[in-house]
């Protein structure tokens, strides 16, 4: 409507009553005429005698040419006739094509004309009223997803870190980069592993998308952390109206971990396959565990191992039902922020005494354009910065392929499951029963129970991956449901603080719980490493330190995996020989890398045996030593490495041989 | 930071994006010619430990084999990648790798008799659980890398797993079941040779000729002419195993189409007693 | 944010209403805005006024939807659960002659793959332990070196017969039922339902794993 009326408005007095009005009515198309008002052309034309062929062409031109050109067609007989009929036409033919090229820079601009559009561009303040860039923020569609200004201290960089608009940035990502690897990703057990490694070693930029792929979802789940600390902590989360936003975002948290997790599965490696295992036996503990549990991990898994079933399965929900369910959420959460409630103002600025800062920091911004160009550079530098990490830094791994038989050594889950995996590890609570348990076993021995070794009272009714892995967790999302936006007011009221959003003023409480749980966190996180708990045989233990089953993953986003010190230095780097390693007790200056190696693997060897003579019977060995044994096992470039570990036998366990070898083969072409 | 300042960091670090792609991409190919023998350094590293567990104890720590078990395997003419004189003999038409991608998977249902002077007490079990047997197809492409890796020269590796198509189609027909139908799956009986002779006059008369001597029109430049079923001499050479799997897989290198998917096994067994009958080789050898 | 000033339509007509004093009500607090006022006569007649015919079909219809929904789910559910065949894992497996298949009772347990389970001779007998950790599904194994079964993944271990020495798993190794039979399939000896050790009755008795029946290790303490 608007654009209609525009150009009527702008028409000039000569222009006689319509521009497109004037042509020929006898022999046009009527259909595709306009009704006339007035018909003041038609005695320009005779069309009493039988047309001749030119006329014909003429009249077609006339009738059928594009309404600008029909526009123009009375002036062109007073052009014929006359000098000042010719500059009046080509004065007409100039506001013609003008109101052409204005019209058409307004329906792609969705509202601002050739000058308000260099106006945009060049800076300058809007040209016509009422502002024709609210205008298109009416009109277009992505840009009626924005609001026409924002608050100017909400912009701040320092309040927001544009962590909200980062994250959507990493679904886009995710979204583009997930698309174009579905290309030639084929969700089979048979055909998934070899996917992968022909999108790593034969398709151009195969291995780029796949980088881009894996550091977008880190960063992903990086980056909505990150933004949900920031709400808390600038008290952006506070009911009546935030409260249900952060609910939307909780939830949003949550599908992250969904989407990320999903995906793990799908390279059908060992990394992938043992963690996706562990996951969803998670699920089996879910109380009642015999119906719930039970069932949900059949439903998830397609089988009672993972299989084919469950590949797909994950596939599905990676690809299309939590993409689809997250783009709703998105839209929901995005929609409150931008039009129910807007970006909170930083508490300082909205709770300051003096009015003057209050008015200032509610100053308008305006979208178009600054907020945009700014939106744009960091979507840009964003970019930069994730193209260059996955293309010289980082790069996605890729183990041997999965095998259902065999669980690697100190599998673990994805890192941002580690605290998971950490409280699954059960440090606390399991040997606080067994105390328990013992103090009442002593108890009830003291009047006479008889209780003797392996008695139990309590420690029956104590499920640990329920308790650990599923009810604990899940306590932990309506803690932040409902806890974050609601308790959290009533906690502040209760040890009198105004109601106020400034963290260090009035939030004390809330500093102290924050602080509390992030502790808590990362000392499961840390749990949740192979650091802790997980004690394999020492002799293991050292095998797996410089010849790992598997690379090992780090406990920390964005960290390549590992695969121990003797395969980094790689085949060329590996004298063939036996190596008593005995000889390299004392490291030399001298060492080329490959003896500090050794002399490496012999330290731990005495350390292990210090830790023996101290006492430390799980970790330490009797009077070990080790030999490394680098043979040529084939012609063609393939070596093979056992290390051998002995120490005396019969000693640990009665049965105990007192020997371990660990032999790892390598290849020239193979790299790690 | 004005906004001007902005829209020059805006290009500037855009510009520079596009120019670390283009720099991605201009080694590519160098990246994607390493990964591909990464991976398949990777596969060969795999193989040397499957080796280890199921294949070490008959043939050998080394591939050397074993005498009376197993026959080796690092014999560089097996191993010859541009076909030995073994294949050639036994009428294999496809490549080394495919050989022994084949004999591991679906195992051997005959002794081995590529060294004559030997005899070896157990058949090759099949491994590929295609076959009925414990590994998956991935573990059998990494042992066969595994084992081409003693050829000399250049190799070719097995990348990706020449997945058989289950179902009731499905090619190659695996040796034990063409052993299982012999002897006689068809007696040469006059009916059998009837319908044989129906489906060699659809099918194969184009090349191997109106009278089975392998002069059909079809045959017309081929560098290898196809097969005489009346020279008798030549005949006597070709077992009924590598005459169903000529018909049934097809000999690729010569031109000889795989008609598995296309006749019945029953058809087969018909044209082969038809093919045969000119030097009345129905028994088997 | 300007729509954030927006008022809402309650609000409006709150306004516009003559604010009779309701009787005492706490102010609602809603997601959207508050409106701080009781309720007024008018909504106070609306929400007290009998349920008409319509009303009451209305809530029908909904619920109606709503039992649509939950019986769309029942059947997604159905058609998503996994059917175990016969012959597969859930089924009976003969492994063999005793002699063949179980290891000395010095020895190291073995594993069979096919059946999931270790074969563990102990003194007091044979075992079929599940292969799977009863922590999080990891597949334990046999350390030679420390002469104990030990979960890869949270570190849990057990004895060779499946009782559990330490670790986060909650209980020891679950087992499965087995049996000896003869070559006529006349059963000579069977466990029971504490899923004890059984004693082999004759070298040449044959095992046969029930994966169909597995049988919870104790909880411990």
């Amino acid at each position: 409507m608007g654009l209609f009326n525009r150009q009527v408005k702008k028409k000039p007095e000569n222009g006689q009553s319509s521009l497109e009005g004037n042509g020929h009515p006898a022999n046009g198309d009527a259909q595709t005429q306009p009704p006339l008002p007035d018909d003041n052309g038609a005695e320009l034309f005779d069309v009493k005698t039988a047309p001749t062929l030119s006329e014909r062409l003429g009249d077609a031109a006339r009738t059928r040419s594009p309404h600008a050109i029909k526009a123009l067609m009375p002036w062109l007989d007073k052009a014929r006739s006359s000098p000042e009929g010719r500059a009046e036409f080509i004065d007409k033919t100039k506001e013609v094509a003008w109101v052409q090229a204005d019209n058409t820079v307004r329906a792609i601009s969705a509202g601002m004309g050739i000058a308000d559009t260099r106006a945009f561009f060049r800076g300058d303040p809007p040209i016509e009223k009422p502002n024709p860039r609210y205008k298109v923020h009416v009109n277009a569609f992505f840009a009626h997803l924005r609001p026409k200004y924002y608050e100017k201290a909400s912009t701040k960089f320092s309040h927001t870190f544009a962590l909200g608009y980062l994250s959507l940035y990493m679904f886009m990502l995710e979204t583009i980069t997930g698309v174009i690897l579905m290309v030639f990703y084929t969700p089979s057990d048979r055909r998934a592993y070899e996917d992968i490694i022909k999108i790593m070693s034969e398709i151009p930029y195969g291995q780029l998308m796949r980088d881009l792929h894996r550091v977008g979802a880190e960063l992903m789940v990086l980056i909505v952390v990150l933004h949900m600390t920031r709400v808390f902590l600038t008290g952006s989360f506070k009911p009546p109206a935030r409260g249900f936003t952060w609910l939307t975002g909780v939830v949003l948290l949550i599908l992250t971990f969904a989407l990320s997790f999903s995906g793990y599965l799908l390279p059908w490696d060992q990394l992938a396959y043992w963690a996706v295992t562990i996951g969803t036996s998670m699920a089996k503990s879910v109380p009642p565990k015999e119906i719930v549990g039970y069932f949900s991990n059949l439903i998830m898994r397609g089988g009672d191992t993972i299989n084919q079933n469950g590949l797909l399965r994950f596939y599905l929900m990676h690809v299309f039902a939590l993409p689809a369910i997250t783009l709703v959420l998105i839209s929901v959460h995005y929609y409150r922020v931008a039009r129910t409630h807007g970006i909170s103002l930083p508490a300082a600025d909205e709770e300051d005494p003096d009015p003057a800062v209050r008015k200032a920091a509610k100053e308008r911004i305006d979208y178009l354009p600054e907020l945009f160009t700014r939106e744009l550079l960091w979507a840009a530098i964003t970019t930069f910065l994730v193209v260059v990490y996955s293309a010289f830094v980082f790069h996605a791994p890729l183990q041997e392929h999965s095998n259902p038989l065999h669980t690697p050594l100190h599998t673990t889950a994805p890192w941002y499951f580690l605290w998971i995996q950490g409280l699954l590890k059960d440090a606390f609570v399991l040997p606080a029963i067994r105390a328990l348990d013992q103090l009442l076993i002593a108890i009830a021995n003291m009047f006479g129970a008889n209780l003797g070794e392996g008695a139990t009272i309590i420690v029956p009714f104590y499920d640990s991956p329920a308790w650990m892995g599923v009810i604990i967790p899940t306590m932990i999302i309506p803690a932040l449901f409902l806890g974050v936006p609601y308790i959290n007011e009533w906690w502040e009221k209760f040890w009198g603080s105004k109601p106020s959003r400034q963290l260090l003023k009035n939030r004390k409480g809330t500093v102290v719980v924050a602080i509390l749980s992030t502790v808590f966190m990362l000392v499961i996180w840390y749990q949740g490493t192979p650091f802790f708990g997980v004690t394999a045989p020492p002799a293991i233990e050292i095998g797996q330190a410089f010849l790992p089953e598997e690379g090992v993953l780090p406990p920390v986003p964005l960290v390549p995996d590992d695969w121990g010190p003797l395969r980094r230095l790689g085949y060329a780097n590996l004298p063939d020989g036996e190596y008593d390693l005995a000889d390299y007790a004392t490291p030399k200056a001298t060492y080329t890398e490959f003896e500090r190696i050794l002399a490496g693997i012999q330290q731990e060897i005495i350390k292990r045996g210090q830790e023996w003579e101290r006492g430390d019977k799980v970790r330490g060995l009797p009077n070990p030593s080790g030999t490394l044994k680098i043979e040529q096992w084939q012609p063609n470039g393939l070596k093979r490495i056992d290390l051998v570990i002995t120490w005396d036998k019969g000693i640990v366990t009665p049965t105990d041989t007192g020997q371990y070898v660990r032999t790892v083969f390598l290849h020239q072409d193979a790299r790690y | 930071m004005s906004v001007q300042f902005k829209i020059l960091m805006g290009i500037l670090v855009t510009a520079a994006t596009v120019v670390v792609m283009l720099l991605y991409g201009i080694n590519e190919d160098n990246r994607m010619n390493q990964y591909q023998k990464n991976f398949a350094g990777r596969s060969i590293q795999v193989g040397a430990e499957y080796y280890e567990t199921y294949c070490m104890t008959c043939h050998g720590e080394r591939g050397e084999g074993i005498a009376g078990k197993g026959p080796p395997l690092n014999r560089t003419d097996l191993l010859d990648l541009k076909g030995t004189p073994y294949l050639k003999a036994i009428g294999w038409g496809g490549t080394t790798a495919d050989f022994l991608h084949n004999t591991i998977a679906a195992g051997r249902p005959q002794f081995s008799k590529f060294y004559e002077d030997e005899s070896y007490q157990a058949h090759m079990p099949t491994w590929s659980e295609d076959f009925g047997g414990p590994l998956r197809p991935d573990q059998v492409v990494s042992l066969t890398n595994f084992i081409l890796n003693w050829a000399p020269g250049e190799y070719e590796p097995v990348v990706a797993p020449v997945t058989p198509t289950p179902g009731p189609t499905a090619t190659p027909i695996p040796p034990e079941e063409i052993l299982k139908a012999i002897p006689f799956p068809m007696p040469p009986s006059d009916q059998t040779l009837a319908s044989g002779k129906d489906v060699y006059t659809k099918y194969c008369q184009a090349c191997h000729g109106e009278n089975r001597d392998g002069k059909g029109p079809g045959a017309a430049g081929m560098a290898k002419p196809p097969r005489d079923f009346v020279d008798c001499a030549g005949m006597a050479t070709l077992g009924f195993v590598t005459h169903h799997d000529a018909v049934a897989n097809g000999i690729p290198a010569n031109g000889m189409p795989a008609w598995g998917k296309k006749l019945s096994n029953e058809e087969i067994w018909q044209v082969i007693m038809y093919e045969r009958e000119p030097c009345k080789l129905f028994t088997p050898q | 944010m300007g729509e954030a000033k927006a008022t809402a339509p309650n609000v409006g007509s709150a306004k516009a209403a003559p604010a009779k004093p309701a009787p005492a009500a706490k102010p609602a607090v809603s997601h959207g805005e508050a409106k701080g006022v009781g309720p007024t006569a008018a909504e106070l007649a609306a929400i007290q006024a009998p349920m008409t015919r319509r009303e009451f079909l209305n809530y029908a219809f909904l619920g109606s939807l709503g039992i649509f929904l939950v019986t769309l789910g029942g059947a997604f559910f159905v058609f998503a659960l996994p059917r175990f065949g016969e012959g597969e894992f859930g089924g009976m497996f003969t492994l063999g002659a005793a002699d063949a298949i179980i290891p000395p009772a010095a020895d190291a347990p073995r594993a069979n793959t096919s059946a999931r389970a270790w074969i563990a001779n102990t003194d007091k007998g044979v075992l079929a332990l599940y292969n799977v950790c009863v922590h999080l599904g990891c597949l334990y194994a046999w350390m030679d070196v420390t002469d104990r079964f030990e979960c890869p993944c949270h570190g849990s271990q057990y004895q060779k017969d499946g009782t559990y020495i330490t670790g986060p798993a909650p209980r020891s190794l679950d087992r499965f039922a087995i049996r000896f039979t003869d070559a006529n399939g006349t059963v000579l000896a069977e466990t029971d339902a504490h899923g004890d050790p059984l004693p082999i009755p004759s070298p040449d008795a044959i095992l046969v794993v029930d994966t169909g029946k597995i049988i919870q290790g104790a909880s411990h303490g």
